[in-house]
């Protein structure tokens, strides 16, 4: 019960939190440029990414997952965050606390770990970002715990580069992971 | 001297057959007699007689085979009326007075014999032109892989009829053009993101198949995109081998609200590790450059 409650007062106080960002020029905030029927669309697709950090960090954890392998799957996790010295959920403890992302992925190297997720739902939108709210089950040998995670997806107009060709593009990325 | 009970069984007769006149497919008896039919029936009495007939009521009274209990006048006068008469009084007085002789039953029976003649007549006539001009109005082609001759994928391949300069889709079902025959010929173009492009005329009577080339470096993409971790290395030296530098990757979102954008090396990576956000992708351009590297791709999320 008392989880709960705290798990709702987070969730509040990280909606309230929103609408403060005053470093973003208003000219290029989520809302300023995208219709609601759009926010929802690229809501959506972040979750794919969500998707993607988890299977992820469930392929680190294998104990059948190759050095080698192992090194591309972390360039392909780390591409998804904007920072990879990013904290998020320690999914390895059962008590709500965050942990380095880098330091997570040694916590599950070898540890088989696999996860599985359900009943997204996204919060109002800030300036540029929102929170999408998940339980996450995670699973090791015959041991299964859920988890409610919080994760902060940004979405920001980003320099790319095509070759020799440089574009502004709005883009998508992962931030903190909390509890 | 009939009673009035039988006289209401026959009623129901002649309810049937003024529906048939109605819904001629309709062949069967009050114990076939669908939910829709009698949707039908209750909307044919609308119309008629400008008179309501419930559900309810014509479950109980006129979907049973024998009826204990003659129904309520004002009914029977609206079934009567429906059938051509002016209630139920003048139903009973014809039927009564005409009992005795045999020619207006004889009469019955030939008028329900030419109706059924006549019914089949016309629908053979109507099964006999849908086949023909059915089989006339559509020309089918199959479309094949020109290296394993096996059928294209449906999906994967998109046909018009070019006629003034105007494009009209043409549907593939089963790997086959479905065109319309009007025409002795037509001019088709195909396309799609893994054979190169084609146009050819098609003639009336022509049916040989229709061959696409397929285009190397869009088919091993397919075949990346298909793929599990297995195989990881080779597919990162061969992604490197068919990727220009310049690649573009645009993810069209749901509805065409949004488009994500990927460079090389991000999409590269998402190929190198199967995600579960490449499995929700379906591929519908792919351009290439000069040295035929792919340098464009269009891609819809589902």
């Amino acid at each position: 019960m008392m989880k709960q409650f705290l798990i709702a007062i987070g969730w509040l106080m990280s909606c309230a939190a929103m609408g403060q960002n005053a470093n973003v020029p208003a000219a290029t905030t989520i809302k300023a440029n995208f219709t609601i029927a759009s926010i929802k669309a690229y809501q959506e697709s972040a979750t794919l990414k969500v998707a993607d950090y988890y299977q992820y960090l469930g392929l680190l954890s294998s104990s059948n997952t190759s050095e080698a392998l192992k090194t591309e799957v972390k360039a392909a996790l780390f591409a998804l965050f904007e920072d990879k010295n990013v904290t998020v959920a320690d999914i390895t403890t059962t008590t709500p606390t965050t942990i380095a992302l880098v330091d997570l992925i040694t916590k599950i190297t070898n540890q088989n770990y696999s996860f599985t997720l359900s009943n997204y739902e996204n919060s109002i939108v800030a300036a540029d970002y929102w929170t999408t709210k998940y339980q996450v089950t995670i699973q090791q040998n015959e041991t299964q715990t859920e988890q409610i995670c919080f994760q902060r997806v940004l979405f920001k107009p980003t320099t790319k580069t095509f070759g020799t060709t440089k574009k502004e593009i709005w883009t998508l990325f992962l931030g903190e992971v909390t509890f | 001297m009939r009673q009035p009970i039988e006289l209401f069984h026959n009623l129901k007769q002649e309810v049937l057959l003024t529906y048939q006149k109605h819904y001629p497919y309709f062949e069967g008896d009050w114990k076939t007699f669908s939910s829709q039919d009698i949707q039908n029936l209750i909307g044919l009495i609308e119309t008629g007689v400008k008179q309501t007939v419930s559900e309810k009521w014509i479950y109980t009274h006129l979907k049973p085979e024998t009826n204990e209990k003659l129904p309520r006048k004002d009914m029977l006068d609206i079934l009567s009326q429906w059938v051509g008469y002016s209630g139920w009084d003048e139903y009973v007085f014809k039927h009564k007075a005409t009992e005795t002789t045999t020619t207006p039953k004889a009469k019955n029976s030939t008028k329900r014999r030419m109706f059924w003649i006549g019914g089949t007549v016309i629908l053979g006539v109507a099964i006999w032109f849908y086949v023909v001009n059915g089989s006339n109005t559509t020309q089918t082609i199959e479309v094949k892989n020109a290296f394993t001759n096996a059928p294209i994928d449906s999906e994967e391949v998109k046909a018009v009829v070019v006629e003034n300069e105007v494009e009209t889709p043409v549907t593939i079902v089963d790997s086959k053009l479905q065109l319309p025959s009007e025409k002795d010929s037509a001019t088709i173009v195909l396309k799609s993101p893994y054979y190169k492009d084609k146009t050819i005329v098609v003639h009336k009577e022509a049916n040989a198949p229709i061959v696409l080339q397929p285009d190397d470096y869009p088919m091993m993409l397919k075949g990346f995109m298909k793929s599990d971790i297995k195989d990881w290395q080779t597919r990162k030296e061969q992604l490197q081998m068919i990727l220009a530098d310049d690649l573009e990757v645009i993810v069209l979102l749901k509805d065409n609200l949004g488009a994500e954008y990927f460079n090389k090396q991000e999409f590269s990576e998402r190929l190198i590790v199967p995600s579960v956000a490449l499995k929700k992708m379906k591929v519908v351009d792919i351009q290439s450059n000069a040295d035929n590297k792919i340098h464009f791709i269009r891609i819809i999320q589902e």
